[in-house]
């Protein structure tokens, strides 16, 4: 039996606006187990964020619980959350997110010098994801392709458990997409990782074992590709 | 190796992220480095002003030792210079001091006729040459490269100081005449020289030979004001100051008052020390006002990088850690700013220093003391670290959801637990920082009360923002634009309306206090100097003549008499109500007898003329009985201020009786005044005594001293009666000089000469001895070219009234010596006749009378007043000059903010042009809403100042209002030029790109 790393048990989300309350979610189940590639689709709107959000730590949900690897991390205080954030995920946005000032090598030692535990060699990180020879440059001087790599780098210096993605892709050409989806399949195949990605793009979709549908805040159906697969 | 990299990550990211916004940085660097230059620039000064006076103390103070005598012409007590002399010539011959020299200081008015020339007095200070000063050199300005010991040669050279050759527009080789009792002298100006002391702030003071002051003032002896002593050290100096005091003060009872300079030093410090604190308070509101800045920077720097916190957050980086990514930040901006700070601060000291010396008229050497630069310094770095700690607090609350959603968390950051908290320390510790600074646990929570005003005036700022971004736009588009955007950003744009305000207000409010001081003064004095001219020293047989003469004049509106000397007459509280003083006194409340013991000696009473220039109630504001008026002349009543009453608790239909030289006389009180402004009366009449001009006159013709020539003894010429006295009497020559003769009227004649006394005189037995004079011998007097022959009466133990050897009943004077009494001719000139009539008036009188102009008083203290609050406007200024940085840096960060917004209007069609208009109006609305704000804290500030300083209420004039309105309009404008050239570089197109 695979090993679930999230429990999403009866997620509740509403944000308030002024005096209005807006709900998001509506009751979501959700599991994803050790080695997954899970892709959560869905139109503007429906709540895809807001899930990735609580699942990945960054906020809290109106109700409902989350656990993470044995922890329900919707009871941590902040600074335990920040721990988790640190140690057992890793995360990639649309717009990458790395530190302009800093480096590719410094940008992905950043997480590093926060956390405690066992650490990834960046060099060796680079060399996975292809830019050991771009080590010294800063994020102006990459491609958008190059800085999301540099930024999958960064996500895995601290050996997370799971690693998110919000729209990975959404900035990238076709061609670039295909290499970073390359990736992630590899870092599934040669180091077990798990990895939950948000996403429109079907390319996604084809290299995910599940692929969840969101709408109006509920999960409205679930594609096993996986199994089709097998 | 982990924890290294930890340090490296934050600086370079600090660094780096520093530099890639460099206007901001720069702003910020501005604001913090003119902060600190100010706490530099004034800490230097203040040490450099306490180590001059420190280091050349005795030079300032004149020696070690100092003995003043009251002013020649005005002594009311005993004092032999000769036997002083002889005393201390004996200390030096002990070995006891070193050396020792005096001077004497007088007033003396000169007729010099000048273009602009407005001034008829100056000081005189007659020195030893040679002797002067007992320590270091006296600075000459001109000749350059000329000693001072070598300037006064001749017996009419003078060196003057440079606000005499400033006064009287002098310079070397001109010619001054000086007017005295010996007529008019010139005096040849021979060098220009740096001296202070007294009047010399004033009028201006001219040195000059001591033989020549003596000539200048007919002394036939040597007489000083002062007197200083050098000693070995200060051991031999406190020796030297007890034997002083033992013999001279205690023992024979000289009025001199005696001082070493250590006890001086210190009470100049005393004096400087809150002097010092106000500027350093100055440099402190410097400081807030560039907070203000740095703390609106940096919370609009968090906003900018939401996303990267979030990111940060992501990541793992805990809210803590967060936090020191901006201290660091805060750290190397505090390092930086605070070591040009510094640089600059230095540089500002030398011009500081150089305003204080044209000051306080003195050389002041620059101390650059590192302690000071080390302290401002890290007062840079901890202020900016404090002022960061909150911002970055609240940065570090940014939910990391943020990072995937553009809403914020639900809970307001002022809620938080940990926001007091954080709150709490960083007062805590900019608390420190400012006591480190003023030292006064009473200015820190001055500051902070400030600090809390001015939260308050943000909120207020930010309700009229809302207001007026309710007004009604007419359909202007742009105004509308520029309206509602200065609505989003009304926090932002409050605080630089704080800061406007702040730096407006204070300049403002100090000009306006300038003013109000002016007003006070004038008005104080008008109260007291009701008359435009002033002639003084007016004989009873000229008087009658000038009254006719000036009233003939048509400028002339009324001409009235009073009594020679600005109080009226000294005198001594003996006893109220038939009680004898001290047992009244002894009936007081304990804190009321200190004070009244003080205060029953020396009182002086003034003499109103009631018939041409009455008592106005809006002066004197009656509070029980009345004022005096007509049918009060010549009697024995008085009116009393209410401090009178204060200190002795006296009421109308009371009996003062009240002793004058030896003379008793009784005063009924007939009415209680309060004084229109604090400090009330008359000058120096510390209880406000008042009563007719016709009464003084009687009463000091009851009782003075006055000098007169012996010109024959029994018919002899006195050279030749000497010469036939036997040689034991060689003690006469004494009174060979100026006898004194003590006169006495009112009644007191019968008590001494019985009910015919016309010619009659009683002498004292030293008097007699001298001269072997018996009961009926006569005596001739001779006084300014009259002279009458006297009876000798009787001889009894002298001296008569302290020092009088003759006395002499009032009556046997009379009409034989017309010219013993003087009096003071006070003229009103009709609406706008003072120039005319001034003119006419002292080419008439002068040199032969001292012609004074009231206004010449007026116009030295309005200089006085200007020569302090300009420097203090210039203290304000720095901090309007942080306000102009505060504010361009919210117009420059507002428009950051709208860069989107701003290249959505140029991609739809808007031009530059347009853009700018828009911003335009937005920038003069908020300098409008600034102008009124910062005359709502000019108004506030003003009316605390005035309440503190007691100066009543003056209106703020027009001109000050105006002006700072316009300023602030100014200033506004002048804050968007470097935005407004950012917004002209927003391509329309790269903001719609995903950044």
């Amino acid at each position: 039996m695979e090993q679930s790393i999230i429990d999403a048990i009866s997620l509740y989300k509403c944000y308030t606006l002024g005096n209005t309350q807006i709900p998001i979610l509506r009751g979501i189940d959700l599991t994803v187990k050790k080695g997954e590639i899970v892709a959560l689709m869905g139109p503007s709107g429906s709540g895809k964020s807001t899930l990735l959000g609580i699942l990945g730590g960054l906020d809290i949900p109106t109700s409902g619980r989350v656990i993470m690897d044995g922890i329900d991390i919707t009871k941590l205080p902040e600074s335990k959350l920040a721990e988790i954030r640190g140690k057992k995920i890793g995360f990639v946005f649309q717009a990458y997110n790395l530190v302009s000032t800093l480096t590719a090598i410094e940008n992905v030692m950043l997480p590093s010098y926060f956390v405690k535990g066992t650490k990834k060699d960046p060099e060796e990180l680079l060399e996975i994801v292809g830019l050991s020879h771009r080590r010294n440059n800063k994020p102006s001087e990459m491609s958008g392709g190059e800085q999301q790599r540099v930024a999958i780098a960064r996500a895995l210096i601290n050996n997370p458990k799971i690693l998110f993605g919000d729209e990975p892709t959404g900035n990238l050409d076709s061609k670039t997409e295909l290499k970073i989806l390359n990736l992630f399949q590899r870092l599934r195949e040669d180091f077990g990782s798990t990895i939950f990605l948000v996403t429109h793009s079907s390319e996604v979709a084809k290299i995910a074992d599940r692929i969840l549908y969101i709408r109006d805040g509920k999960l409205e159906r679930e594609t096993n590709v996986g199994k089709l697969k097998n | 190796m982990l924890e290294n990299s930890k340090i490296n990550i934050f600086l370079k990211y600090a660094f780096t992220s520093l530099l890639r916004r460099k206007q901001r940085t720069l702003f910020s660097l501005l604001a913090i480095s003119i902060s600190v230059a100010s706490i530099v620039a004034i800490s230097l000064m203040g040490v450099s002003v306490e180590d001059t006076l420190q280091s050349s103390v005795k030079y300032y103070f004149g020696g070690d030792l100092r003995l003043d005598m009251e002013t020649v012409g005005f002594r009311i007590g005993k004092f032999d210079f000769k036997e002083t002399e002889d005393f201390i010539i004996k200390l030096k011959d002990a070995g006891s001091i070193e050396n020792y020299t005096y001077t004497l200081d007088t007033i003396r008015g000169t007729d010099i006729q000048k273009e602009g020339v407005t001034q008829t007095f100056l000081g005189l200070r007659g020195i030893e040459i040679g002797n002067y000063p007992l320590y270091d050199e006296i600075p000459v300005i001109e000749p350059k490269g000329v000693k001072f010991n070598t300037l006064i040669r001749e017996p009419y050279d003078i060196a003057i100081n440079d606000i005499l050759a400033q006064n009287l527009k002098l310079k070397v080789g001109d010619t001054l005449p000086i007017l005295s009792d010996n007529g008019r002298t010139e005096f040849k100006v021979v060098g220009i020289i740096k001296e202070g002391g007294g009047v010399a702030e004033i009028f201006g003071i001219g040195l000059i030979k001591f033989e020549t002051i003596m000539e200048l003032l007919k002394l036939e002896e040597k007489d000083a004001s002062s007197i200083f002593i050098k000693t070995q050290n200060d051991i031999l100096m406190y020796e030297a100051e007890r034997s002083i005091k033992n013999q001279l003060v205690d023992r024979n009872k000289f009025k001199i008052s005696v001082s070493n300079y250590v006890e001086q030093n210190e009470a100049t410090i005393e004096i400087l020390r809150p002097v010092l604190q106000f500027f350093n308070l100055a440099g402190i509101i410097s400081l807030l006002v560039g907070a203000i800045g740095i703390i609106t920077t940096m919370f609009i720097s968090m906003k900018e990088r939401k996303k990267e916190i979030g990111t940060m957050k992501a990541i793992g980086i805990k809210s803590s850690q967060v936090v020191n990514f901006f201290l660091f930040e805060a750290i190397l901006l505090g390092i930086t700013g605070s070591i040009f700070g510094v640089a600059l601060g230095i540089l500002l000291s030398t011009q500081l220093v150089h305003i204080a010396e044209g000051i306080f008229n003195t050389t002041l050497h620059l101390v650059i003391d590192t302690y000071v630069l080390l302290y401002g310094f890290l007062v840079g770095v901890f202020s900016v670290f404090t002022f960061q700690i909150i911002p970055a607090y609240i940065g570090s609350q940014i939910r990391p959801i943020i990072v995937l959603k553009d809403i914020e968390g639900e809970k307001p950051f002022y809620r938080e637990r940990g926001f007091l908290k954080i709150v709490f320390i960083s007062f805590i510790i900019f608390g420190g920082i400012l006591y480190l600074n003023l030292r006064s646990f009473l200015l820190v929570l001055g500051v902070f009360g400030l600090i809390f005003l001015m939260f308050i005036f943000t909120f207020i700022a930010r309700y009229t923002i809302k207001l007026v971004s309710r007004f009604p736009t007419f359909n202007l588009v742009s105004l509308k634009l520029g309206l509602r955007s200065i609505e989003r950003n009304h926090w932002t744009v409050a605080t630089a309306l704080l800061a406007i305000s702040i730096g407006l207000g204070s300049v403002g409010g100090v000009l306006t206090t300038g003013e109000g001081l002016k007003d006070f003064v004038s008005d104080a004095f008008s109260s007291f100097a009701d008359y435009d001219i002033q002639i003084n020293g007016i004989s009873d047989s000229k008087i009658s003549d000038m009254e006719e003469r000036l009233l003939l004049m048509e400028e002339v509106k009324t001409v009235y008499k009073t009594i020679d000397g600005f109080s009226g007459i000294n005198l001594t509280l003996n006893k109220i109500n038939g009680k004898p003083i001290l047992r009244y006194i002894s009936d007081l409340t304990k804190e009321k007898r200190i004070k009244a013991e003080e205060r029953c000696i020396n009182v002086n009473m003034g003499g109103r003329n009631l018939e041409f220039n009455p008592l106005s109630s809006a002066t004197f504001k009656t509070t029980q009985g009345r004022l005096l008026g007509k049918e009060d002349i010549g009697k024995n009543n008085i009116i009393i201020s209410t401090q009178c009453v204060d200190t002795f608790g006296i009421g109308v239909g009371d009996t003062i009786t009240f002793q004058y030289n030896d003379y008793y006389f009784d005063m009924k009180v007939i009415g209680i005044y309060m004084p229109s402004f604090q400090g009330g009366g008359p000058p120096s009449s510390n209880l406000g005594i008042i009563t007719s001009v016709e009464t003084i006159d009687k009463l000091r013709r009851s009782s003075s001293n006055k000098d007169f020539n012996i010109l024959e003894i029994n018919g002899v010429k006195v050279v030749d009666y000497i010469k036939l006295l036997p040689q034991e009497h060689s003690k006469s020559i004494l009174f060979l000089s100026k006898t004194r003769v003590n006169i006495v009227g009112l009644g007191n004649e019968s008590k001494y000469f019985g009910p015919h006394n016309n010619d009659k005189i009683i002498i004292s037995k030293k008097l007699a001895e001298s001269f072997g004079l018996r009961i009926g011998d006569s005596i001739t007097l001779e006084e300014n070219n009259y002279r009458k022959t006297f009876f000798i009466h009787g001889i009894q133990e002298g001296p008569f009234n302290i020092d009088s050897e003759i006395i002499i009943p009032y009556s046997a004077l009379n009409g034989a010596f017309p010219d013993i009494y003087t009096y003071t001719l006070n003229i009103v000139a009709k609406e706008g006749q003072v120039p005319t009539l001034t003119k006419k008036v002292k080419s008439m009188f002068s040199p032969e009378f001292y012609v004074f102009e009231s206004s010449e008083i007026l116009s030295i203290v309005n200089r006085l007043i200007d020569q302090v609050v300009i420097p203090i406007s210039l203290l304000a200024s720095f901090s309007l000059f942080v306000a102009i940085i505060v504010i361009s840096n919210t117009m420059y960060l507002s428009i950051i903010d709208r860069k989107r917004e701003i290249g959505i209007m140029k991609a739809i069609g808007a031009s530059n042009l347009t853009v700018l208009k828009n911003l335009a109006i937005e920038n003069l609305t908020i300098g409008a809403i600034g102008g009124i704000l910062s005359l709502v804290v000019l108004y506030v500030s003003f009316f605390g100042i005035s309440v503190i300083l007691q100066i009543g209420n003056t209106p703020i004039s027009s001109f000050v209002l105006i002006g700072i309105f316009l300023l602030s309009l100014v200033v506004s404008v002048i804050a968007s030029i470097i935005p407004a050239y950012n917004v002209s570089k927003i391509r329309p197109l790269s903001v719609l790109r995903y950044e």
